[in-house]
């Protein structure tokens, strides 16, 4: 019998239906899985164990008394901590939340628990999601169940993790430009972006708001497809939320995908790329080729522009969001000032260094007269990147490349504060910063996937296309998927 | 923006938001405005490239629009108390404001 913590949730609500398995011997499997990979991976930030079980008991009964249930119901899921649950411990990954138990759910929480979704727990993140190798939590690094040496990735180092190690059937997780995507590809699973407005961002705790988007990480295309159709929709609580029909992308995964273009920035595979890294990329080129894709090379605007947008963006959003943690509604309190003031100070003191760095550079970035005008401009080449994109999408369905231009990173790569820096990181920062900003900038859906290993490290494929491409990037990923073995390799945790 | 950076300009960006950090770190912020500087440079020189084009404030294209001023069921004053650690009669106590 298949390991019950390996399951895909397509086949465990099969095997949940049929009635071969119950939701609690899942869940047990998946707790005990936990106990015993946990301490190696350090996935979780909180475990709610018991609460897992009195849910995974609900569905049971359900399904004894005959009761329909959803695609999602009496499977376990871990959450990444950066959205809000209500009563249950919220962090982001920072000791100034080590204390919060929210009041209320974020939207996404509140469709899976609808949806009879079995909660493990709050996966462990880089402090407010700022990071890419979950280093910078105050709690713990996750370690990449592939090679204990290495990290997970970020910012959902957590959530990947988890569903690579088998502590998870699938997770909830969230980015800004690959936070769900690229801890995806480290950990050979499978991550998803969809596009921004589609999934609502109430409830994440805000760091940038106008390039959040929650996402789902799972071992398998099928698997992202049923997580969005149950994620996906309208809230009257997210301002920037689409009212959109949310297709039934399960149902739709299936196409043929001989007439579909694939367009390849020349750029995506030069430079610093690793070479194993661009092989495994090439490979996974020819197998669409096989299929009957075309593959056309494209020019895209220069990863420098959205680089600049990104980074001015970014400066002046999460300054504005940070403020808010000053220890009295809620959150870390420090008792011992004399006075108001005092108490800010000590409050404050508790932000990890690479949080005080962010929020004082945007700050003094802010103060200047002339950031407004630069804000306003920046607008504007977001406008030339979309137009740019746009005229792409004419000539091409969708854009194909490595997800990340290196496999995963070893650990203490994050020392006293800050993100090493060498000769090596140079060369890989812009492939980084141009494979994933300039899409997320625009809000365009995106896929990364396994496409094979390096030295038995992951390697992630990317896939992504214009807004409301999802259907579209399912179809291509699957057809890649059922056409080769790389997602059915599991790690061996050493 | 002013383009040079110097130390006391960081110093007294850490009294504004009242966020404590020591020299070497100081050192780290100023590296990081600097490269935030650089940036900036990007975008003006794209003035001319963009001066005709609009701005993108949403990226999905939504209009402002007014929802329904309707009542809805808020959380109880117990609720939004229970995540601080000190209250009084149903107010969030605080250390004393002023010196």
């Amino acid at each position: 019998m298949e390991s019950l913590y390996y399951l895909t949730i397509a086949r465990a609500h099969q095997l949940l239906k049929s009635r071969a398995i119950s939701s609690v011997e899942l869940t047990k499997a998946v707790l005990k899985r936990i106990n015993q990979a946990e301490p190696k991976i350090n996935s979780f930030i909180t475990l709610t164990a018991d609460l897992a079980l009195k849910q995974a008991f609900r569905v049971d009964k359900k399904i004894k008394n005959n009761q329909p249930i959803s695609k999602l119901a009496g499977i376990p899921v871990s959450i990444k901590d950066v959205f809000v649950t209500k009563n249950i411990k919220t962090t982001s990954g920072s000791k100034i939340l080590s204390n919060y138990f929210p009041q209320y759910d974020a939207t996404v929480m509140q469709r899976l628990l609808s949806s009879d979704a079995v909660i493990l727990g709050k996966t462990n993140q880089d402090e407010f999601a700022y990071g890419f190798t979950t280093e910078t939590s105050h709690f713990k690094t996750t370690c990449n169940p592939w090679d204990l040496s290495r990290t997970a990735g970020g910012s959902s180092g957590g959530s990947a993790a988890s569903v690579a190690a088998g502590e998870a059937i699938y997770s909830l997780a969230s980015e800004h430009y690959d936070s769900i995507r690229q801890p995806a590809a480290w950990t050979g699973v499978v991550g998803f972006k969809p596009t921004y407005g589609l999934v609502s961002r109430y409830g994440i705790i805000a760091m940038a708001s106008s390039l959040e988007c929650p996402g789902p990480v799972c071992r398998a295309v099928e698997d992202v497809a049923i997580c969005l159709e149950y994620i996906t929709g309208y809230d009257s609580h997210d301002a920037n939320s689409l009212k959109k029909t949310v297709p039934k992308y399960s149902l739709d995964l299936i196409r043929p995908i001989k007439n579909l273009v694939f367009g390849l920035p020349k750029e995506y595979l030069s430079g610093g790329i690793e070479s194993g890294v661009k092989k495994r990329v090439v490979e996974a080129i020819k197998v669409l080729e096989k299929l009957g894709a075309k593959i056309r090379e494209i020019k895209l605007l220069p990863a420098e522009y959205s680089s600049a947008v990104y980074d001015i963006l970014y400066a002046a959003e999460v300054a504005s969001n940070l403020s808010r943690y000053d220890g009295i509604r809620y959150g870390y309190r420090v008792s011992k000032g004399k006075d108001l003031n005092e108490q800010y100070f000590l409050n404050r003191e508790v932000f990890g260094p690479m949080i005080k760095y962010q929020i004082l550079t945007d700050l003094r970035s802010l103060s200047g007269g002339e950031f407004d005008k630069i804000y306003h401009q920046s607008l504007k080449v977001r406008r030339l990147i979309k137009n740019d994109f746009e005229s792409v999408f004419k000539k091409v369905d969708l854009i194909i490349g490595p997800m990340s231009p290196c496999v995963a990173f070893k650990k203490g790569f994050y020392k006293n504060g800050q993100y090493l820096s060498s000769p090596e990181t140079d060369r890989l920062k812009p492939l980084v910063n141009m494979y994933s900003q300039p899409p997320t900038l625009v809000g365009l859906p995106g896929i990364s996937l396994p496409c094979g290993f390096v030295n038995g490290l992951p390697v992630g494929l990317q896939i992504y296309g214009p807004l409301f491409s999802e259907s579209k990037i399912l179809q291509a990923a699957y057809a890649y998927e059922q056409a080769t073995q790389c997602r059915k390799f599991k790690a061996k945790i050493k | 923006m002013k383009t040079n950076i110097n130390l006391a300009d960081i110093e007294h960006i850490t009294q504004v938001y009242k966020l404590k950090i020591n020299e070497r770190q100081k050192q780290v912020v100023k590296t990081r405005l600097e490269r935030l500087l650089s940036q900036v440079k990007v975008i003006k020189k794209l003035h001319k490239q963009t001066e005709k084009l609009e701005e993108i404030t949403n990226i999905c294209q939504l209009e402002n629009v007014f929802r329904k001023d309707k009542v809805k069921a808020s959380l109880k004053q117990t609720e939004v108390l229970s995540s601080t650690n000190k209250t009084k009669g149903g107010y969030i106590k605080t250390v004393k404001v002023l010196e």
